[in-house]
Formats: C-alpha cells, sequence, structure tokens
C-alpha cells in the first residue's frame, strides 16, 4: 500500500513536472520569447562580424 | 514625424519591427497545429547548432551572412501567418522541409570550411553556381554538392531584411553602379569582402540567368582558388540547333569534375537521382492541375520556396522533397475533392511574375490578408518542367543542359519575347483575377519589355500591377514602399477596400 | 594641321543613318543589312548584293517612346535604336541581324518584331537571332559557325537569294580585309608620337567604314590613307598623354574630341564600334572553309566581356596592356553606357588591376548615349591627363 502511494506521488510530481514544462513551453510558443532570443542574439552577432577584421580586397 | 503606430492586427508586433510581441491566435484548433509544427521546427533549427557547435559559433562570429539565420523561426512565420486549416499544416510542411534543407547546406558549408580547419570535406564539395541544377552530382555519390550564392545572401536576406546590402556596399564601394542586378554584385561583395568560405574541391560556373550573373564569376574566382569551369548554356534554348553545344558544355563539366576530384561518373547513381527529378516534376505537374481549383490550398510564398529548392538545390538529390510533395499532393487533393475552402479571404485570384525581393519575401502573405489577393501562381515556378531521360546516356545529358537553360528566372527572360509573354497564357491556365509583376529595378530582362506587356494586358483587360523592388536592398524601396504601390492599385484600379485596414501602412523598416 | 579633305564630308555622312552613300547603293539594288554587335561578323553582311549598316541613332534626342517600351533603367543605346526604329529611321532594311549577346540591345532588336517595325515598308524584312558561345572552346567555335549559317546566311539566302556559297564568302572576305588594311594602315599613324592624325579623326573614318556602303566609302577611305602620307603634322605634338580608349558601345565622335579638347590623345580604339578589334584581316588557313575561318575569326578577336573563360578573362586586360606598350599609351579610359551590365563590371575590374598588376594607369567613365554633361566628364579627364602627366614627370618622360 504504502509503495503504491509512493508510486503514485512519483506519478503526480511528474505529471506536474510535465504540466510545468509544458506550460513553459507554451509560454514560450505564445510570448514569441524564442524569436525574442534569437533576435538579441542576432544583434550580438551582428557586432561581431561588423568588427571582425577580415583581407578584404579585390 | 510622429512615428506611426501600430493598430489593429500589426498591435502584436513591435514598432518598426517584424518581431511580434505574442503569437496570432489562430483557434483552438489551429493553434494547436501550429504550436506542434512548431516545435518540430525548433528541433530542426537546433540541428545547426548540435552538428558542430564549434564551427558554428566560430561562423557565428566571423560571417555576417550566418547570423540572420537565427531569424529563420520568424521568416517561417512571417511566411504562414496567412494559413489555416489544411493551408497551414501545408504551410508548416513545407517550411519544415525548407528548414532542414537549409540546416543541412549550412551544416555541409560548416562541416567543409577549411577556414576552420582541415576536414575530409571541402575536397568532396563541388560547388554549382545559383540557378545551375546540382542534379550531376547525383552520378557523383562520393561527392556533395553546395550552391554557391543563395545563402549568403539571398536566403540571408530572406531572414533578415538587412543582410544583402551590407555585401552590395562592398562591391558599389569598389566601383559597381547600384543599377546593377543586386544578386549577382551580392556575391561579389562577399568574395572580396573575404565571406567566401574556403571550400571545394572544383567550381561551377553559370551564365544563368543573366548578363549580371556571365559578370560576377570572373570577380568570385579570383577569391575562391578552386579550379572552376564555365557550365554554360545557349541563350537561345528553344533553338534546336544549339542542342548539341549545350550538351558539350554538359560533358565538359562532368569530365572537369572527374579530373578535380579523382571520382568516376556512375551512371546507374546519375539515373536513380534522374528518376526522383522526375518524379518531383511530376508531383508538381499535378499540383499545378489542382491550382487551377478556387479550392487550391496552398498558401503562394512555401509554394514559391518550395519549387525554387526543388529545382535548385534538389533536382532529385533530396529524397525527401518528393515525399513532401506526395504528402502535400494528398492534402491538395482532398481539399479540392471535397472543396474545402481554407483560403476563404480570396477575392482575387493572381499570378505573379518577376524576381521576387528578397527582402520582402513574404509580400504574398501580406497581399493576401490585407487585400484578399491569393497568389495561386507564379511564373518562376514555370521554369523547366519536363522530364528526363531515364535510361538514354545522351537524352539524359539533353535533359540537364535544358534543366539549365530553364532555370528559374532564365526561361523566361531569355531566348526570346515569347517566353517572358507565357505570362499571359499563364494566367488564363490558373483562372487568375489579376497579375502582379515584381519589377525588380535592376533586372534589364523584364525591364525592357514593360511597355509590351502592359500593352497587352490592356488589351486583354488584365489588370496589371507593378511592383517596385531593389531584390535585396530595402533602403531603395522599403517593404512600405512596396506595399503602398499595391494599395494605390487596389484603391484606384481595383476600387477596392482592404480586409484589414490596419495592414494598409505600417513601418517594419528596423529589423527583420 | 591642315583638315583632313573629306572630314566634314564623314561628319555629314554619321549625322544620318541613311546618309548619301546608303541612299546610293539602295538605288543599285543593295540589300541594307543592320546589326549592333561584334559578334554578327561584318564579312557575312558584304556579301555581293548586299551592304552592312552598323546601328546607331544621330539625333535622336528624346527616347519618350522607346523608355514606355523599356523604361528609364535600360542602356540608352538600346532605347535610342529602338525609338529611330519606331520613328522610321531603319525602315530602309531589308534585315537585321541580332545576337542575344546583351540583353538589353537584343531585346531593342525583339521590338522590331513585336511591333512590326519595317514590315510595312518591306514585308520580306526579318530579324533574325544568332545564339553566341560563351568561351571559345573548339565545340563552341563549331556552334558559332552553325548559328551564322542557319541565322545569317541561310535566312539571306531564302529570303532574299544572296550567293552565300563558300566562293562568295571567300570573295567577301577579300574586300573586306582591303578595308581593314587601308583603316589599320590608317590607324598606325597614331602609333606615332607625332602624327598626322587626330583619334577624332580617326574614330570618324572607322565609323564611315562600318556604316556606309563598303564599295563607296573606300575611294574616300583610300585618298585620306594617301593625304595622310604628306599630311604635315604641327611642330610639337597637340597632345600632353596618350590614351587607350576601351570600353562598350561608343559611335559618338564627340566623345573622343572630348578627351582629346582635355589634352589626351586617344591613340587606340578598343571599344564596341572601334577598330580594336574589327579591322583586323581574316586568315583562311589550310583546309577551312570560308566560314569556318570566319567563325574562328570572330572568336579569337572578340574582346567582349561576356566571354567567361579565364584565357578571355584575363586576356582581354593583356589585350589592353599589349594595345598601349604598341600605341605608347601613358593611360587607359575605360568608358560604360550606364546600365551597361557587362561593361560596368568589366570597368569595374580594369580599374582594379590594370593599375596594380599591369603597371597601366586607368580611369572608369560611365557615360550616356547622349552626353549632357560634358563640363563634368571634361574636369575628370582633366584630372585624368593631370594625373597621367605627374607621373611621367616622375619617371623622367616628356611629352610626346
Amino acid at each position: 500500500m504504502g509503495i503504491l502511494i509512493i508510486i503514485l506521488k512519483i506519478i503526480a510530481c511528474l505529471i506536474a513536472l510535465a504540466a510545468f514544462v509544458f506550460a513553459l513551453i507554451q509560454a514560450v510558443y505564445w510570448l514569441n520569447i524564442d524569436n525574442k532570443i534569437m533576435f538579441l542574439l542576432y544583434k550580438i552577432f551582428n557586432r561581431i562580424t561588423d568588427r571582425v577584421p577580415r583581407d578584404r580586397r579585390f | 514625424m510622429a512615428e506611426k503606430k501600430n493598430f489593429g492586427s500589426r498591435k502584436r508586433f513591435y514598432n518598426g519591427y517584424e518581431l511580434a510581441r505574442y503569437r496570432k491566435w489562430k483557434g483552438f484548433k489551429d493553434s494547436w497545429v501550429d504550436f506542434k509544427e512548431w516545435l518540430k521546427e525548433k528541433k530542426i533549427s537546433g540541428e545547426l547548432l548540435k552538428a558542430d557547435p564549434v564551427r558554428a559559433f566560430k561562423a557565428l562570429t566571423y560571417y555576417h551572412w550566418m547570423a540572420p539565420y537565427l531569424g529563420s523561426g520568424s521568416m517561417v512565420d512571417r511566411t504562414i501567418d496567412d494559413a489555416h486549416g489544411e493551408a497551414l499544416l501545408i504551410a508548416h510542411k513545407y517550411m519544415q522541409f525548407l528548414l532542414k534543407s537549409n540546416v543541412e547546406a549550412l551544416i555541409k558549408i560548416l562541416k567543409s570550411d577549411e577556414r576552420f580547419g582541415e576536414n575530409e570535406y571541402s575536397k568532396k564539395t563541388v560547388i554549382f553556381e545559383q540557378d545551375a541544377s546540382p542534379i550531376l552530382i547525383g552520378g557523383f555519390p562520393n561527392l556533395q554538392n553546395a550552391v554557391e550564392e543563395p545563402y549568403f545572401h539571398i536566403l540571408a536576406t530572406a531572414n533578415d531584411q538587412h543582410a544583402g546590402h551590407y555585401f552590395t556596399d562592398i562591391i558599389d564601394s569598389y566601383g559597381l553602379p547600384s543599377d546593377s542586378c543586386r544578386n549577382s554584385s551580392a556575391i561579389c561583395g562577399v568574395a572580396i569582402d573575404d565571406q567566401l568560405p574556403y571550400y571545394g574541391a572544383c567550381l561551377i560556373t553559370s551564365n544563368a540567368p543573366c548578363d549580371s550573373s556571365v559578370m560576377n564569376s570572373s570577380i568570385v574566382e579570383r577569391r575562391l582558388k578552386v579550379p572552376s569551369i564555365q557550365g554554360c548554356t545557349p541563350m537561345r534554348w528553344k533553338d534546336e540547333d544549339t542542342r548539341e553545344y549545350a550538351v558539350a558544355h554538359v560533358k565538359e563539366v562532368i569530365k572537369f569534375i572527374e579530373d578535380c576530384t579523382g571520382e568516376t561518373f556512375d551512371w546507374d547513381a546519375f539515373f536513380e537521382t534522374v528518376r526522383q527529378y522526375n518524379e518531383e516534376t511530376r508531383i508538381q505537374h499535378e499540383l499545378w492541375e489542382l491550382a487551377k481549383s478556387p479550392y487550391y490550398p496552398v498558401p503562394s510564398v512555401p509554394n514559391l520556396l518550395y519549387r525554387s529548392f526543388q529545382l535548385s538545390f534538389s533536382s532529385g538529390l533530396n529524397k525527401e522533397c518528393a515525399k513532401i510533395g506526395r504528402e502535400m499532393l494528398e492534402i491538395c487533393e482532398k481539399c479540392v475533392r471535397e472543396k474545402i475552402n481554407v483560403r476563404p479571404k480570396t477575392r482575387y485570384r493572381t499570378l505573379v511574375c518577376g524576381a521576387p525581393s528578397s527582402y520582402y519575401m513574404h509580400f504574398s502573405t501580406w497581399m493576401y490578408e490585407c487585400w484578399g489577393v491569393n497568389t495561386v501562381a507564379v511564373l518562376n515556378n514555370m521554369s523547366h518542367h519536363e522530364f528526363i531521360s531515364e535510361d538514354d546516356k545522351e537524352e539524359a545529358l539533353w535533359g540537364v543542359a535544358q534543366l539549365w537553360e530553364q532555370a528559374i528566372m532564365r526561361r523566361h527572360l531569355v531566348g526570346g519575347y515569347e517566353n517572358l509573354l507565357e505570362m499571359f497564357e499563364e494566367y488564363e491556365r490558373f483562372n487568375c483575377d489579376m497579375i502582379v509583376f515584381y519589377d525588380d529595378i535592376t533586372c534589364k530582362g523584364s525591364k525592357s519589355m514593360t511597355g509590351m506587356i502592359q500593352d497587352i494586358a490592356n488589351e486583354r483587360n488584365i489588370p496589371l500591377v507593378w511592383i517596385s523592388h531593389d531584390l535585396i536592398d530595402p533602403r531603395a524601396i522599403p517593404r512600405n514602399e512596396m506595399r503602398k504601390q499595391f494599395n494605390d492599385f487596389m484603391f484606384s484600379v481595383m476600387n477596392e477596400k482592404p480586409l484589414d485596414e490596419s495592414l494598409l501602412d505600417f513601418d517594419d523598416s528596423k529589423g527583420w | 594641321m591642315r583638315d583632313l579633305r573629306y572630314r566634314v564630308y564623314f561628319e555629314n555622312l554619321l549625322e544620318e543613318v541613311k546618309n548619301e552613300l546608303v541612299d546610293k547603293a539602295l538605288e543599285d539594288g543593295k540589300l541594307a543589312l543592320g546589326y549592333s554587335c561584334y559578334y554578327i561578323p561584318e564579312v557575312l553582311m558584304n556579301l555581293d548584293g548586299c551592304f552592312s549598316v552598323r546601328l546607331r541613332a544621330p539625333g535622336v534626342a528624346d527616347t519618350a517612346i522607346a523608355t514606355y517600351y523599356m523604361s528609364e533603367k535600360t542602356c540608352m543605346y538600346s532605347r535610342s535604336i529602338l525609338e529611330l526604329a519606331i520613328e522610321g529611321g531603319y525602315n530602309f532594311f531589308s534585315a537585321l541581324l541580332s545576337t542575344e549577346t546583351c540583353g538589353m540591345m537584343h531585346r531593342s532588336h525583339e521590338h522590331f518584331e513585336m511591333l512590326d517595325l519595317v514590315k510595312e515598308q518591306n514585308e520580306k524584312f526579318f530579324v533574325s537571332h544568332v545564339d553566341a558561345p560563351f568561351v571559345t572552346k573548339d565545340y563552341a567555335v563549331k556552334h558559332y559557325e552553325k548559328q551564322l549559317k542557319k541565322h545569317v546566311l541561310d535566312r539571306l539566302n531564302e529570303v532574299y537569294g544572296v550567293d552565300v556559297s563558300d566562293e562568295a564568302l571567300r570573295k567577301a572576305i577579300e574586300k573586306h580585309n582591303e578595308l581593314c588594311r587601308i583603316v589599320t594602315e590608317i590607324g598606325n599613324y597614331r602609333k606615332l608620337s607625332n602624327p598626322p592624325l587626330t583619334g577624332y579623326e580617326f574614330h570618324l573614318i572607322e565609323l564611315v567604314s562600318e556604316c556606309c556602303p563598303h564599295d563607296l566609302i573606300m575611294p574616300y577611305l583610300k585618298e585620306t590613307l594617301e593625304e595622310l602620307k604628306t599630311r604635315v603634322a604641327d611642330k610639337d605634338p597637340w597632345y600632353r598623354v596618350r590614351v587607350v580608349l576601351a570600353g562598350g558601345e561608343n559611335d559618338d565622335p564627340d566623345f573622343t574630341k572630348l578627351i582629346e579638347d582635355s589634352g589626351a590623345f586617344v591613340v587606340a580604339d578598343r571599344y564596341c564600334f572601334g577598330s580594336l578589334p574589327g579591322r583586323e584581316e581574316i586568315e583562311i588557313r589550310d583546309g577551312e572553309t570560308a566560314l569556318n575561318a570566319i567563325a574562328r575569326h570572330y572568336i579569337d578577336t572578340n574582346e567582349c566581356p561576356r566571354f567567361m573563360n579565364p584565357e578571355k578573362v584575363h586576356g582581354r586586360k593583356q589585350y589592353l596592356k599589349k594595345l598601349a606598350e604598341d600605341y605608347n599609351a601613358d593611360g587607359l579610359i575605360v568608358q560604360q553606357m550606364k546600365f551597361c551590365e557587362y561593361w560596368e563590371y568589366e570597368r569595374m575590374y580594369c580599374q582594379q588591376v590594370m593599375e596594380s598588376d599591369y603597371g597601366l594607369p586607368c580611369m572608369g567613365i560611365e557615360k550616356e548615349y547622349i552626353n549632357t554633361s560634358t563640363g563634368q566628364l571634361r574636369t575628370r579627364f582633366q584630372a585624368f591627363v593631370e594625373a597621367l602627366e605627374l607621373k611621367k614627370t616622375e619617371r623622367g618622360e616628356q611629352h610626346g
């Protein structure tokens, strides 16, 4: 009986965790966080590549 | 001047950007589909960093054309914004396929790039200049192909409207006038700025699609430092007497690749690729049949990109291309058979001609959302669509030559004026109500026919709108200017009211 | 220097496409064959009963109608040709022999078909399109020969009964070579340090040889050659520096005059409508037919930037260097028509490499078909002349 309860508690935790992760992913999706992060990274990398010394010649 | 504030359906976007604050609610079913497909797209994009994180990071910190690919998620969102129901699923599937292919191509480039260290792939890479189909690589199973140009500026600009003009500014500073085709000149800027990867066993240059493309090869060759050969094809491709010459070029390219790589052309493997290509072509023909129907569900931008990819990048090499095509065909057949209308905003069916601007690839999406103008046919998509012989060597080589001759943009712009005027036949074939002509201000092939085209359109009472753009430089003719041209036409010629006023005039000039 | 006897006459001939010599040839029942491009061998259009007229559009000041058809963002030469054609300026043509080489020029020719130009006056009028190769391999030359036969010779024979036999071609080559010898001999005077000929005068001579019936212009050219043998140059050379003029389409002698008024003697004319190439004799080798020789000759000598193979890409620059050496030029001016795709790349390329790789100072110019801002051009030329003079002074050289 005790083991059953433990198993059920573990399952409940896993479900809660899954729900939490799902909610997090949903938040990322709905708030467009992935693209916002990408945009910031893009800006950062653009700044870096603007300043990289290169062998510019014809 | 007060900054234009977004309202209505633009409210979810940051002012001046195509970056959304939050995603669009498309109803329970569509939003769920959108979410699932978005997860797949994230997984695909992640492969790029997973494949070789060190090289990916080095590329991101060296190549100016690499960072725009971080915007591919946003690009997908923009191109499918007008899709619902089956159209949404189709759009996602097409874009996932393209995303996957792009990621695979970029991984190939990164792994082959000797700038970041020696590797086993570089000398197994045959580089094809844009518009030259890489179908011949099918006969060299131990080699891989790389397509030059699109990844360094066209597709980069599709992701980030400001990616391309970085390179055109460079070549302009060396004295090239800015009236030259921006597409061809941008790759020169990439070459001059030492932003071409160091890779390749050899380079196959091309004289397609235009005069500008002929000239940029010699500048790229100066910096690429790999042996190169001119994979030229006749201009007068309809002339039967050019066949021998065209096939001679193809044979020479095969021999050249053999000499540079030590590989031998494998006809069995090549015919297998040809069979794949023919399958892709067969599917395309069936899709065109379905496109005549008012229930054709494919949104325009994925349609355009998929076909461009199929001709210029796959040509039978990528087995998934036909697989996706078959899946899409099934969905399209279902929609047409059961009369499922997933493009309900459609008020006009349009044929789109000319080169779309890379910095506003999703212009068709906007046309649909704002005005209900549904792009059902794209003239560029009607490039080479013949079947290639699957068993006769000479005929197969002739098929390859034709594939090069009738490449995207080339088929309609060279070989005789009647090729471009086929647009009026396509207009009838696809039961269109109007024609949108993307008027690249640097494209001499189409610009030198503007009067004739307008005359014929007037004669036949076909509403025709010219949308001027500068191909990859949004500073000359920004996106809002392109929209304004279309708005003016819809108001004054078509006497229409917009479906969504908030989309008429807004600022998206700053970012993606 | 005493004025050339026929200078004014040549200038007058060039003021009209249908000049008095063209009129005379037409009265004699000859066929006027129009062309723009070096890829159409001039010799093929001068078979018996025919004469070549290289397309120019003198006097066309406004291209409103042509601009409607071809837009304002295309080469003005192409538009000017179309404008004159619409005005009826080429209604005397029996055929227009075109090549799909330069996109805009070709479209301009296609408009002759689309708009049914000339057809009203001559229902036999045709436009023929040749496919020209991009490389110089043997199979490319063979292809070119086939195209010339199919789209030039066979058409002339089918429509007008022109004799296009090997014998007829050999005869045409002989006559063509004679013209070339005379013009080349005239042109060679430019190699002298104090020549009895200016670049402008040679430009007139070369142009009339391209735009007038050969048989009728020959006597004048021969006389001019004789005149030059005894023409006394001024005591001191009039120029400050010597330049090779290269580039795309240039049928405007006033452009050459503008350069020379700025102090630069145009010693070599390496542009479309120039003599280099254009006035080399055609040699028929053993075992060759006349058409073999013509195809080979026009591929070998062709300096069009359209050729993509490295031999031609580098060869063009080497050729310019060689011309500079042969004609003792101090510098190079590369001009291009605005919107010309081929020559804007080639001009840029030359500007980048001619001095660094070949030691030849180079200036690039973008111009219009009808040049209105001559003041600006003059300033640019003068600055280049001064720069070249400075270089010469640094090298311890003297003028002339």
